[in-house]
């Protein structure tokens, strides 16, 4: 009996992500279970009362994410946008963050232009947009905490939210995209560049 | 090396015969005395030489607490004093200033220790604004719990609200602010002086010395007619409502009258808030302008446009909305007390610029309704409330004053000196010492005496005026750059003064003392003349005796003495005279 059971549930629920993935909230199963199993393991983190720094250490799930060569990454949310982060990389250069500025609400941005700077005592660095779109919403913590992208680059240290101008030229920008692997290659190009001088 | 110790020796012996001191007086190097804050510029400058850019920030910070902020926006009169313009041009210490407190920075935030609080006499400061918060900084430094009470919603005076972002980043005040509170000093905000609190009731509340540094809050009137028209904004209420995100529409053309700093300010900021046509008009000409060289070119720069020679008349306007300004031209006359040529009207000279703003920044004037009237004076000529001149106290007991309030508008860098004089007297006051007794003495020295056979021009460091924009495997190759830079940089001071006490060597500098062989000594006076620390006296017989607390293990009368009368405990012969060079900053003519 149990044994049916488990079977119904489980075609329900194949059949609700098939759903969401049709209405563009994922793009694959493997993309849905993956982030099913990080909230599963936030929750149970958030549960057992580990404290933010060792959590970030099992949260980072920078596999799921989309890398630009600008080390920028982009996530698509459930509501549909694209939110833009800097990467760990990135992160390692800006330890005197102090300020971000990102362009206002509703203005258009374009695939590998800059949306903002991030500026630090002595530099302004550009941020990349990963894909077209208008800019609907901004991380506010970061205005008074800019350290958070120090802290927690993939999760609480979002930039802002895109959301996509159409979904074609969505799906072929996503696709230019640089996978974890990819980007993390390029990034180790980049410091071997720098040793070699 | 003979040859050397034998020229210095000669300048000393011809010093002699003029100048025995009869009082002890530190040496100090020009850019140290002209600084209102004695910051330790030539003890920075030689660390930074030394690659240790850590440690010369902590050296600044003994000074004053704002190493960025004076990086960015002094009015360098350090520089302007720099010996080495006899050579080519002064070091650029300011520039030097703002990398090492950058690149601290760079790294993350930093956390001094809190000072323990060894003291149980509270002290109260009225007003966050420089003066105030390095008065709070020194007395939190000696120990004592100290309040300061500020009316706006966030600590930093004019230092906040009144230098637009561009020249001084909000996060940098804020940051500077953060160490301040660190170190233990409580500020407590949108408390306003007059109000909510006022003498009287700070001193119920077992405050035992009170530091007034309000600064000068208004803007100064122009005086003519149409001033209190819509389309007149005066400079610092401009400022302010700008920096505090409230809405100002400037419109198509806006006028700034003035040639300061805040001026040019008021000028770029108007032109980045849209303006299309914003021009400066000011009385005197270009030379005369107290405004700093590189705003004036960087102003020039985004199309400002520049009138001389015109003075404000009446504002003349449309149904109540400014139209125009009407101006009268000037020409120059003879020098007034400041020093700059008097501007003299032109009669009949009558001519209109179209506007639609107008922004005067001819000054500041006190705000004097918030003050008690016991501290205030109707006759003062500078500002409103009369104070010692050295030790700052105001007629009332216990209550001092200093920074714009009493100066009449000034610089940053002259707060930060005001408020370390406040923080000595109040110290003094609340030990129960004579406030004047004991005050140090300087005596300004530079050991070059000939210019010409220094022939060793080198090219000053430009700063520059904007920050890159990189990306970031490019901002690690500039950082590297820049420090290479700066230690190029530093080595271009001279190091006038004897030794720069920047205590680089702990062990050397602390332990070392100099020894004197009595039966070498003929009592040539030499070392007593040459001693940085006047450390050296003679006693009855004749020979020199060294004081052990005051010297400070230079060597330098060591490589001097003559006879070779003077030993050090640790330094051997060979060495004495390189490290008395070192001491000195390294600046030998060789």
């Amino acid at each position: 009996m149990s044994e049916w059971k488990t079977v119904s549930i489980r075609q329900k629920l194949i059949q609700e992500i098939e759903k969401a993935i049709q209405a563009g909230r994922y793009r694959s199963i493997s993309e849905f279970v993956s982030e099913a199993i990080r909230l599963r393991l936030e929750e149970l983190m958030r549960m057992e009362g580990i404290p933010v720094e060792k959590r970030k250490k099992y949260l980072a799930v920078p596999e799921q994410l989309l890398y630009t060569p600008k080390h920028t990454w982009a996530q698509i949310t459930p509501e549909g946008n694209i939110r833009v982060g800097l990467s760990d990389y990135a992160q390692r250069h800006l330890e005197g963050i102090a300020y971000i500025y990102a362009e206002s609400f509703g203005k258009e941005v374009k695939k590998m232009e800059p949306f903002g700077v991030a500026e630090t005592w002595m530099f302004m660095f550009d941020l990349y947009a990963p894909i077209s779109g208008k800019i609907v919403k901004f991380n506010e913590n970061l205005r008074n905490q800019p350290h958070l992208i120090n802290e927690d680059p993939y999760n609480g240290g979002w930039i802002i939210e895109i959301k996509p101008n159409n979904s074609l030229t969505l799906e072929q920008e996503l696709k230019d995209m640089l996978s974890l692997r990819q980007y993390n290659k390029w990034v180790s190009k980049l410091e071997g560049r720098l040793k070699v001088k | 090396m003979e040859e050397k110790s034998n020229t210095l020796y000669s300048r000393a012996g011809s010093k002699m015969a003029t100048n025995i001191r009869t009082n002890v007086k530190r040496k100090l190097p020009p850019c140290r005395i002209a600084c209102p804050a004695r910051v330790n510029v030539q003890g920075y400058v030689s660390l930074i030489q030394k690659g240790k850019f850590k440690e010369a920030v902590e050296l600044i910070r003994r000074d004053m607490p704002f190493p960025a902020i004076c990086g960015r926006v002094c009015f360098s009169p350090c520089e302007d004093a720099c010996a080495r313009v006899n050579l080519d041009q002064a070091v650029a210490i300011r520039a030097l200033k703002r990398i090492v407190a950058d690149i601290e920075r760079e790294k993350g935030r930093v956390k001094p220790q809190p000072m323990p609080k060894t003291r149980t006499e509270k002290v109260a400061i009225v007003g966050a604004g420089p003066a105030g918060l390095t008065a709070a900084y020194e007395l939190a430094k000696l120990g004592y719990p100290v309040t300061v009470f500020e009316r706006m919603s966030e600590p930093g005076g004019m230092m906040r609200y009144c230098i637009p972002d561009f020249r001084l980043e909000n996060f940098v005040v804020a940051n500077e602010i953060a160490y301040i509170k660190d170190v233990g000093v409580e500020i407590e905000t949108e408390i306003e002086f007059g109000k909510d609190i006022t003498i009287e009731s700070l001193r119920n509340e077992g405050y035992k010395a009170i530091f007034v540094a309000v600064g000068m809050q208004l803007s100064r009137r122009m005086n003519v007619p149409g001033e209190d028209l819509e389309g007149v904004i005066h400079v610092l209420e401009f400022l302010r409502a700008v920096s505090l995100g409230q809405p100002v529409e400037v419109g198509e053309k806006v006028a700034v009258i003035g040639g300061g700093n805040s001026a040019i300010d008021a000028a770029r900021t108007a032109k980045g808030l849209g303006a299309k046509e914003v021009m400066i008009l000011y009385r005197r000409t270009r030379n005369e302008m107290p405004a700093l060289r590189h705003e004036i070119e960087a102003a020039e720069k985004e199309g400002i446009i520049f009138r001389f020679l015109v003075s404000p008349k009446q504002v003349i306007s449309d149904n109540g909305d400014v139209r125009a300004i009407e101006c009268l031209r000037m020409r120059l006359g003879e020098p007034d007390t400041s020093g700059r040529r008097r501007p003299i009207p032109i009669s009949f000279s009558e001519h209109q610029y179209e506007v639609d703003l107008i922004i005067p920044a001819i000054g500041q004037d006190p705000e004097t309704s918030c003050l008690p009237a016991e501290l205030l004076d109707e006759k003062a000529t500078r500002g409103p409330i009369p104070v010692d001149q050295i030790t700052l106290e105001t007629r009332v007991r216990g209550v001092f004053a200093g920074g714009d309030i009493v100066t009449g508008p000034a610089s940053i860098i002259q707060a930060v000196g005001a408020g370390k004089q406040a923080a000595i007297s109040i110290h003094r006051y609340l030990c129960g010492q004579d406030l004047k007794a004991g005050l140090e003495e300087v005596e300004e020295t530079t050991w070059v005496k000939d210019w010409e056979s220094l022939r060793r021009k080198s090219r000053r460091y430009e700063a520059p005026i904007e920050k890159p924009r990189l990306s970031f495997e490019e901002a690690a190759e500039f950082l590297k750059e820049t420090k290479r830079k700066a230690t190029f940089e530093a080595f271009r001071c001279l190091g006038c003064g004897p030794c720069s006490e920047c205590l680089a060597e702990m062990d050397l500098c602390e332990r070392d003392r100099a020894i004197v062989d009595e039966n070498k000594c003929t009592g040539c006076n030499t070392c007593f003349i040459i001693c940085p620390c006047g450390a050296i006296a003679k006693n009855e017989n004749g020979v020199a005796q060294v004081d052990e607390e005051l010297c400070k293990g230079c060597g330098i009368c060591a490589a001097l003495c003559p006879e070779r009368a003077i030993t050090m405990h640790r330094l051997t012969d060979a060495n004495i005279l390189s490290c008395a060079l070192a001491a000195s900053g390294g600046g030998s003519p060789s």
